[in-house]
């Protein structure tokens, strides 16, 4: 029993300092924009837009502006069902600006949202 | 420290497996408190309640700390269960869920210290309040 105490509490400390870790290793600095580029932010639980558009069958980028410190990221799926996604990226704590690239996609209307806060939510027109 | 549901010495043990309680669901209290949103910070406030009531030096607590401990390890499955489902995936989200583990974890050690096998327990405590009710029913109508 002990010994089951011990690792349980070492665990607890591990995953304590884990959490402090992962909160401050959140990317800060921009990745170069590569293609096209698509802007969008995110203030008080709302994104910027709930249209986007971007270009079919070739690479192109989100700027990504997380303006306030609840993780937001931006996920693309099939549809609103939110069942296949195509591209998802980890969310990032704000105030941050990120860049993300995407692979080209099918010309077609798509689903994206905020996978943390599912409210979040619009088209991506790819044509 | 209250000693728990338990007549027993309170000890070193007992002390060290509280308190890694209550960091544990302050921890992730404070992860869910940074997710933004009503949900997130309705279930950040239910872990800093759990966690009051954990140690919370009153008589009620003490007698019923069975019950906070059952009720904060389905909070904590629910909340795993839930991101299971839903997600997202992601580093933050991984220890949210280690810490809501090794929670369960340990309030199964501080159970099982206090009070023994919880399905006994449990089915002890409703013997007794089935008891109590039929007592007062009978009370009632003499």
């Amino acid at each position: 029993m002990k010994r089951l105490v011990a690792t349980l509490s070492l665990a607890a400390v591990v995953l304590i300092l884990a959490g402090c870790a992962a909160s401050a290793a959140e990317p800060s600095s921009p990745a170069p924009v590569v293609g096209p580029a698509v802007a969008i932010s995110a203030k008080d639980l709302k994104f910027s837009t709930s249209e986007l558009v971007a270009p079919a069958n070739s690479a192109f980028s989100i700027v990504f502006d997380n303006q306030e410190g609840a993780p937001h990221n931006v996920a693309i799926y099939k549809d609103s069902s939110a069942s296949q996604k195509v591209f998802a990226a980890d969310p990032v704590s704000g105030p941050t600006r990120v860049t993300w690239q995407v692979s080209g996609l099918a010309a077609g209307t798509y689903f994206f949202r905020c996978d943390v806060h599912t409210d979040m939510k619009g088209t991506l027109t790819v044509k | 420290m209250n000693t728990g549901s338990a007549v027993r010495p309170f000890t070193i043990a007992d002390a060290a497996i509280r308190v890694g309680i209550v960091a544990l669901v302050l921890g992730t209290a404070y992860i869910h408190s940074t997710l933004g949103g009503l949900l997130f910070t309705l279930n950040a406030t239910g872990y800093v309640v759990a966690a009051a009531a954990m140690v919370v030096p009153i008589a009620l607590a003490s007698r019923f700390r069975w019950f906070i401990r059952i009720g904060l390890m389905g909070y904590a499955a629910t909340a795993i269960g839930a991101w299971a489902i839903m997600g997202p995936y992601y580093t933050t989200a991984y220890v949210a869920k280690g810490i809501e583990v090794v929670l369960i974890g340990l309030l199964i050690v501080d159970f099982v210290r206090f009070d023994g096998n919880p399905f006994a327990k449990v089915r002890d405590e409703v013997a007794g309040g089935l008891a109590f009710v039929r007592a007062r029913r009978a009370s009632a109508a003499a």
